[in-house]
């Protein structure tokens, strides 16, 4: 599994250490530790840039971010749904 | 190009402070913004909306200009050049919010660049990105190019890119294509290509997932006494179908793996379903009459 270290992607990012602890506490995103370090698996940082949106420029907290994530997940499985279903009533009209 | 009204965008009147624009447009930001409404074309251009009347009316000197010309934007561009000749040429400096991260020049309308001259320089944490934005695509097939999985060539961003889509793909399936989005410098990762499909049944079949269904006419006499007829399948063949005496209308009978292929399992086929729709004789002569008359007598 690729990764990035915290510290790395903090200074990449230009946000503190903290913001990342704090998405890792909500347990907004997953982090691994790697040789005593924390580190960000690749394919979560789509995922932390989203949040991270949210949180500089939507001024969003860390609870409205948890509300938010588990809305859009909701959110994408229902727009699956939706799809599926206007497939199979397509196979009706 | 026609004028926009950022005031009425923001929905604020033109003395509102910079307070109240500040206000304005981070609720509808926190309302429209792309990330917090997946998939949603029209909170989309909302976004893009709102965030170039805030890109115009948070900056003092854009909504100084802004206010000045109005309607009559036109001529501020030759009024801009005039003054440039007279003072030195100064940079507009864009402050406040940091915007979506993908936002680029094409984001903003002709009506901005025309009086601002494009986007603002974004600066920061944004352009430092460690993974390249992902790029959304859309693509059209019709259902007969999606029987086997085929090499297309599609333009991205003004890149060709060749990729293989696989057979069976779904109406309004997405796939991912690594590394095909934004590229970013040496050490960084490059976005990802989002393609959503959209398939469009050119055929007389009905898809049901990798089903597919055929509805066919059967004369009245085959399926009283049984024969056989021939029907299409899907890759534009013909299959000779056996027909039992004594079939009734709607009878469905299935033609095991005349489906479509199933996505990503090769070999692996649906199956079609033939109904068929029994159809009865009509203007029948006086003797075909007597003939059924006598039939129906010995029932």
């Amino acid at each position: 599994m690729k990764t990035i270290s915290v510290q790395q992607f903090c200074i990449h990012y230009d946000v503190p250490q903290s913001f990342i602890e704090s998405l890792s506490n909500f347990e907004l995103i997953e982090l691994v530790e790697l040789d005593a370090h924390k580190h960000i698996p690749l394919k979560e940082i789509n995922h932390i840039e989203k949040l991270m949106r949210m949180h500089y420029d939507l001024q969003v907290n860390f609870e409205g971010l948890d509300i938010i994530n588990n809305m859009i997940n909701q959110i994408n499985s229902l727009q699956t749904e939706v799809r599926l279903l206007k497939n199979k009533l397509e196979f009706y009209e | 190009m026609k004028f926009i009204d950022y005031y009425k965008i923001l929905g604020i009147s033109k003395n509102a402070s910079e307070q109240d624009i500040k206000k304005v447009y981070r609720k509808l930001a926190r309302k429209y913004h792309p990330d917090v409404n997946p998939d949603n074309k029209e909170a989309e251009k909302k976004f893009k909306e709102i965030n170039e009347a805030n890109e115009v009316l948070s900056n003092p000197e854009n909504r100084k200009k802004y206010d000045q010309y109005g309607k009559d934007w036109k001529h501020a561009e030759e009024f801009e050049k005039a003054k440039q000749q007279q003072s030195q040429q100064r940079q507009y400096t864009y402050s406040g919010h940091q915007g979506h991260s993908s936002f680029s020049e094409e984001d903003f309308s002709d009506f901005f660049s025309s009086m601002f001259g494009g986007a603002r320089q974004q600066s920061s944490r944004r352009q430092r990105q460690f993974k390249g934005n992902d790029f959304h695509a859309e693509m059209h097939l019709n259902l007969t190019d999606v029987l086997n999985s085929k090499k297309h060539t599609i333009t991205v961003n003004g890149k060709n890119i060749r990729l293989t889509i696989p057979a069976g793909i779904e109406n309004g399936q997405v796939i991912k294509i690594k590394g095909y989005g934004e590229k970013v410098g040496e050490g960084g990762v490059n976005g990802d290509l989002f393609i959503r499909f959209t398939i469009n049944n050119n055929t007389q079949f009905k898809r049901d997932n990798n089903d597919l269904h055929l509805t066919v006419d059967l004369d009245f006499y085959t399926a009283i006494l049984g024969g056989e007829i021939i029907i299409p399948t899907i890759d534009g063949k013909k299959v000779k179908l056996k027909v039992k005496p004594e079939t009734q209308n709607n009878t469905k009978v299935k033609l095991k793996g005349k489906g479509l292929a199933y996505y990503k399992k090769k070999g692996l086929h649906g199956d079609l379903y033939v109904t068929y729709n029994i159809k009865t004789p009509t203007n029948l002569t006086t003797k075909e009459k007597e003939l059924f008359t006598q039939l129906s007598k010995l029932r």
